[in-house]
């Protein structure tokens, strides 16, 4: 008798261990941990969890084939888009680089800490977008060629800053780039827009940016960035032509802090 | 790229490296692999990552990255985690996942490896 009530507990526990929270969000598309709760954003909604097997809130939302999120102390802000196809533009001398992706479905809306939508606005461009940037004042997100910067509290759009130019062979490279999450720091955006550091304030005005350090350290394309490493901003390149990948780190003034070559052969 | 206190640890398709905040290589590993979700994909000399997703993490002890095993021109790679040293950047271990199951974020939860796979969510305890 205690030896099955022995296998009954194990297997209860062993159950218990594996059950993880029902979530009724579809697909899901990104994580993040805030304040040891663990917020999954899905194709069909959000949810906030206090463990993974137990469900704390649950948003259901319009569908949409991505969707991302930041979370603070305010809430959580998502942004969506779908990814509609490409229009292959070919020829021998682009090698795919002119094909342009395109997209809808694009929005950006906040959800409180108790799980209830507070808005969601129809993004003005169609493009991919980026994690939101977030503070308790704005919500800063990169698009293909432009930053969209919106009031934290209601949505409404304050500015748009053309972040980078797209012309020719360019407008299809930058459709086809992921756009890197906007770094808001001291009352400032900061944003690594394919070759550029860009520091712009919050109603959209470039500040400064830059796309080198020296003649033999251009951005090429910057992959990832800027992450916040003590005073310094972060960000990478992709290896193109005869230059490798590498790593640099800009002060807030953008100038030269250091950078290194992170990769001798590839990107 | 992840920021752990004073040191940033970067990816490439094929280098881990870790750093200092003033800019010192503490390591490098250039024996990584991608996963299926992981790194830049090339049209001619121009690179993109696939989503915006997580795919490096660490903690006090070690660096977490989605990765596969090498396997030979004709095999089909699987997904995994693999778990490197923080301090020295040599590979540990690895935690494999299903077949044909893919990780498409990742993060860490108290003493947890959380992923997004194309099976749902999962969660791995991490080492010891």
């Amino acid at each position: 008798m205690k030896l099955k009530l022995f296998f009954f507990l194990a297997i209860t526990f062993c159950l218990a261990q594996t059950t993880f929270a029902q979530l009724n969000i579809g697909n899901l598309t990104h994580l993040k941990i805030y304040q040891s709760k663990i917020y999954v954003a899905g194709s069909a909604g959000v949810a906030c969890l206090k463990s993974p097997t137990e469900v704390e809130w649950q948003l259901t939302l319009p569908n949409a084939d991505t969707r991302l999120l930041e979370v603070d102390e305010n809430g959580v802000v998502f942004v969506t888009y779908d990814y509609d196809g490409i229009d292959k533009k070919g020829g021998f001398w682009t090698n795919r680089l002119g094909d342009v992706k395109s997209f809808s479905n694009a929005t950006i809306g906040s959800i409180s800490s108790e799980g209830k939508l507070l808005w969601s606005q129809p993004g003005t461009v169609q493009s991919r977008q980026s994690i939101p940037g977030i503070d308790k004042n704005i919500v800063a997100v990169l698009r293909s060629n432009t930053m969209s910067i919106s009031d934290r509290a209601t949505g409404k759009e304050i500015a748009v800053a053309e972040v980078c130019t797209i012309n020719g062979l360019i407008k299809g490279m930058v459709s086809q780039i992921t756009p890197n999450q906007p770094l808001l720091q001291g009352g400032f955006i900061y944003t690594c827009a394919f070759n550029k550091l860009k520091k712009i304030d919050y109603t959209g005005k470039i500040v400064d940016d830059i796309q080198k350090f020296s003649l033999t350290k251009q951005f090429e394309c910057i992959t990832y960035g800027p992450v916040l490493l003590k005073d310094n901003l972060v960000f990478g390149n992709i290896g193109s032509g005869s230059s490798t990948s590498r790593i640099f780190a800009a002060n807030e003034k953008l100038n030269d802090e250091w950078s290194d070559d992170i990769d001798k052969k590839s990107g | 790229m992840y920021v752990n206190g004073d040191m940033v640890i970067v990816s490439t398709n094929f280098v881990l490296s870790a750093y200092n905040s003033k800019g010192k290589n503490l390591w490098s590993n250039d024996d990584i692999q991608l996963s299926t979700m992981r790194g830049l994909r090339y049209h001619s000399s121009f690179g993109v990552r696939k989503t915006s997703n997580n795919y490096l993490t660490a903690d006090e002890n070690y660096v977490y990255l989605a990765s596969q095993k090498k396997v030979k021109k004709n095999e089909t790679g699987k997904d995994n985690v693999t778990i490197f040293d923080i301090k020295k950047g040599k590979e540990i271990n690895t935690i494999e996942l299903d077949e044909s199951e893919l990780i498409i974020d990742m993060q860490l939860w108290n003493d947890t490896i959380l992923l997004i796979t194309s099976n749902g969510l999962k969660a791995v305890k991490k080492p010891a």
